[in-house]
């Protein structure tokens, strides 16, 4: 790669030029569609420039790649939330539904919640939403999900360590 | 999120099994009939090591965070199956399937809200605070609990922006000769002019109320012509239409006394009054929802306010935690 310095850091500019195309091409193979992914791309330049730090320079690919894949699942994230949101309020009567700037921070909220709970296992997950956001006990949480009471406690405990891990580790 | 700063400050770090076990704690105190026991049992086991309190204090912010989140969301039972629905499991799946898990959410009732700002505004206050500012051009501001106003002042214009919450605006009068500059305050649904008025607005989320209470404010709403709210008046500002409001259950004004003043209001609207005034979320079981109360209450003490509704009606209170109150029918 001949544009490129020599030295073990790259500047975000000469990673542009270099790799943005390529990038682009990555996303829309993610996401089908051409807008979507110009603007993933973008994003993952401006998170690079966020960072603030050298790039190193071994391994450009891996590097952008990472950024945009952590992109696209937070684009997928909220495409999905926001559809289930929609199709849920499309149930309801107008006079219920949301002002603009509700919709959006519901959706914000949404997301945030989604991000928390990321990796949880789809039980230990509904679990801890119904005991959460449902206000049920663990009993009506077992009787609904046909497990014991036990079993719940157990999803609730290791899905606020989930989230104890989350907010207070160190990486 | 404050909890976010613990981050960046490289946090100290706490055995897993500490950890655990203040998390059986929280879930004992949770689940546990006998609190006052249970708390005591807590306190003692934070005193036991430092490591325990900072567990225990860790636990407690992520609650808070948590209940912010279900105080943010409109309708429980409405997002319960979103979130549901909509949860990608990217690292246990490695893709970007959706999971889609169908379950229905039998109705645990209206669980009642409260936004907070969370936004870098001018001037802000947390749950349960008041605070007054006085402006350059000597209007007072009153802001009530979890408010967020902007001020916007340049050399030909007064502007005020009210961003989340419930303010009082108390602007001197200016002599008509001298009018060319009125006082403007916008909200999430429409704008007020006044040359001099005493007046509350209060961001409801899907409205906002105007209560005037000395002088005159003109209002004109996104939907809507311009009319005058004159001393003794409240407006209802709506995406379709503004409102004059003829009987209201709670008075607009007596917040800015420290007074929660009240008259023939339903339990589920008194409860999600309440919350605004203390951390976490009250509930009210549907089966209540209809009782009716009237009088006046302190609002510096919403939990003995909350204590005391079960001596005036037929309900008891039930906290599942140190931020979750529900109001049900009495046994």
């Amino acid at each position: 790669m001949p544009s490129i310095k020599s030295d073990s850091s790259i500047s975000v500019a000469a990673l542009y030029s270099e790799h943005h195309r390529w990038l682009f091409a990555w996303l829309y193979r993610k996401l089908g569609c051409c807008e979507q992914a110009a603007d993933l791309a973008q994003d993952t330049f401006v998170r690079v420039l966020l960072r603030d730090q050298p790039v190193e320079n071994h391994a450009p690919k891996a590097f952008l790649s990472t950024i945009a894949r952590g992109l696209v699942i937070d684009h997928w994230r909220r495409s999905a939330l926001e559809k289930a949101y929609l199709e849920a309020l499309a149930q309801l009567p107008e006079q219920f539904h949301p002002c603009p700037a509700e919709h959006h921070q519901t959706l914000q909220t949404l997301e945030q919640i989604a991000t928390l709970l990321d990796g949880l296992k789809a039980k230990v997950r509904t679990a801890f939403l119904l005991y959460q956001l449902g206000g049920m006990t663990h009993a009506q949480i077992a009787a609904q999900l046909g497990v014991s009471p036990r079993t719940i406690e157990r999803h609730v405990a290791d899905a606020l360590f989930h989230c104890y891990q989350l907010r207070y580790s160190a990486n | 999120m404050p909890m976010d700063t613990a981050r960046h400050t490289a946090p100290v770090h706490l055995p897993d099994a500490i950890v655990r076990a203040a998390i059986a704690w929280q879930l004992k105190l949770d689940t546990s009939e006998d609190k006052p026991l249970i708390s005591a049992r807590i306190q003692r086991w934070c005193q036991q090591r430092p490591e325990h309190a900072l567990a225990w204090q860790r636990l407690g912010g992520l609650q808070q965070e948590l209940a912010g989140f279900a105080a943010t969301l409109p309708n429980h039972n409405l997002v319960l199956p979103v979130l549901q629905r909509a949860g990608i499991d990217v690292q246990r799946r490695k893709s970007l399937k959706l999971l889609m898990l169908a379950i229905a959410v039998g109705g645990p009732g209206s669980w009642l809200i409260a936004r907070q700002p969370g936004i870098a505004a001018d001037y802000s206050t947390g749950t349960g605070d008041r605070h007054s500012v006085t402006l350059a051009d000597g209007t007072e501001l009153l802001l009530n609990t979890r408010s967020a106003v902007d001020v916007r002042f340049t050399a030909t214009e007064r502007r005020l922006v009210l961003r989340a919450g419930e303010v009082q605006i108390n602007s001197a009068l200016v002599p008509e000769h001298l009018r060319s500059n009125p006082l403007q305050v916008e909200c999430r649904h429409g704008q007020c002019e006044t040359f001099g008025a005493r007046f509350v607005l209060r961001d409801q989320g899907r409205y906002s109320d105007l209560a005037v209470h000395s002088g005159e404010v003109s209002v004109s709403s996104h939907a809507s012509e311009k009319l005058i709210a004159r001393s003794g008046e409240s407006y209802r500002l709506q995406p379709q239409r503004t409102e004059l409001l003829s009987e209201q259950h709670i008075d607009p004004t007596a917040w800015t006394r420290g007074m929660l003043v009240v008259n023939d209001i339903r339990l589920d609207d008194f409860a999600q009054e309440l919350a605004r005034y203390r951390p976490g979320l009250v509930g009210c079981d549907p089966a209540v929802a209809d009782l009716r109360l009237s009088g006046v209450f302190q609002l510096d003490q919403p939990e003995a306010l909350l204590d005391n509704l079960s001596r005036t009606l037929p309900v008891n209170i039930v906290s599942r935690s140190r931020f979750w109150v529900r109001i049900v029918a009495r046994a």
